[in-house]
């Protein structure tokens, strides 16, 4: 879950975790190939290795999204998710900014008014900086 | 002949038409904008239909029930504390995915609704086709098709209005599910709330238990002077 973090990464910071996460990874082959027949061991520690894994494809999958904040009059996107806490994230869901739901921008300044579902929505610079948005997503 | 009034709120999402619908039942002209937040102030008309008086409130337009502003907390008192006896749903049938969530909301608080599928005009030169009758079926409550602007449904709306008040099962059989690990957690929480009888009976207590599960502060005003207080907020794991 995209909500979860509470930051937004940037894709340097990313490629930074991935480099961190590749040599966790070399170090965890390491200890496998230097202790094998600890069966008990060895399955843990394949599993830390797929969480990391995973971990990585998941910030990587927030490396496309711009806050909507950011936005201009007229751009198109898809919701990818939220930063921020339950508070923020509930009243998005209430408006209607759903995960996958599609977005349009009709004004960009001072506030947000944007399309979604069928309704205008004004958001404040704040709260839309807390949206995530995939540009690429159609 | 019996001399009963049957009070109506009108709501649902912002620009779907509600004054419109207010002032085709109350025969009223109030201001209708094309813009939404036109509805404020509640605005109270009355209207007479198979010789029953109806007192129809039209509540501010709100996308749900939570307590973010003041139209918003003006909508959600009245439903909650004023229990109309029958509570209209406006939904824009143009825009029904945002609309329902306000539906499902309004279920879970057992009102006794009839909803009104308004636009459906738009929705029509939009290519939408509704299987009405499915629709009223998964939603456990009637759904009445109907053209604010050109009247269109009127008459059947009041019809339905009429028997949702006289209609002895108020209470619905369709009940939204979390799943069997959120389900344990509401029952243990609604137990608790049902061993206080006057809590239990002012407002429902799966809807209740659901709110504190959900960590919603504005419950805090239904459960602050019961003697479970407590005891609930433990549970719910405040």
């Amino acid at each position: 879950m995209f909500g979860m973090r509470g930051r937004i990464f940037g894709a340097k910071k990313i490629h930074e975790i991935e480099e961190k996460v590749e040599h966790v990874h070399e170090d965890i082959e390491h200890v496998l190939m230097s202790h094998p027949g600890n069966e008990e061991v060895s399955s843990h520690l394949k599993e830390i290795d797929k969480h990391l894994h995973e971990l990585i494809a998941d910030s990587k999958s927030l490396e496309s999204g711009v806050p909507l904040g950011l936005l201009a009059a007229g751009d198109e996107g898809v919701v990818l998710g939220y930063c921020g806490g339950r508070g923020v994230a509930r009243r998005l869901l209430e408006l209607g900014f759903t995960p996958s739901s599609k977005i349009k921008v009709i004004a960009g300044f001072p506030g947000l008014l944007v399309d979604v579902k069928g309704s205008r929505i004004a958001l404040g610079r704040g709260i839309a900086m807390k949206i995530l948005v995939d540009l690429d997503g159609r | 002949m019996r001399k009963i009034v049957i009070r109506v709120a009108l709501i649902g999402n912002p620009n779907v038409g509600k004054t419109e619908i207010f002032n085709n039942l109350t025969g009223s002209r109030q201001h209708v904008g094309n813009w939404p937040g036109v509805t404020v102030e509640q605005k109270t008309g009355k209207c007479t239909h198979n010789e029953t008086e109806m007192e129809v409130v039209d509540l501010p337009g709100t996308y749900s029930l939570e307590a973010h502003a003041i139209d918003e907390q003006i909508a959600r008192d009245y439903i909650i504390d004023e229990k109309p006896d029958v509570v209209v749903d406006i939904v824009d049938a143009s825009n029904i995915e945002r609309n329902l969530y306000l539906t499902l909301l309004l279920l879970e608080l057992e009102v006794n609704i009839v909803v009104a599928l308004n636009k459906m005009d738009i929705a029509a030169s939009k290519k939408y086709e509704f299987d009405i009758k499915e629709l009223s079926l998964l939603l456990g409550v009637p759904v009445i098709p109907t053209v604010a602007k050109t009247q269109s449904g009127m008459g059947e709306l009041r019809d339905a209005i009429l028997d949702a008040a006289v209609r002895k099962d108020k209470h619905r059989k369709v009940t939204i599910g979390y799943g069997d690990a959120l389900e344990a957690r509401i029952k243990e929480v609604r137990d608790l709330i049902l061993t206080d009888t006057y809590l239990a009976n002012t407002y429902p207590p799966r809807w209740l238990a659901i709110k504190l599960l959900e960590k919603d502060d504005s419950v805090m005003n239904q459960i602050k002077s019961s003697p479970k207080r407590d005891q609930i907020l433990e549970v719910a794991g405040w």
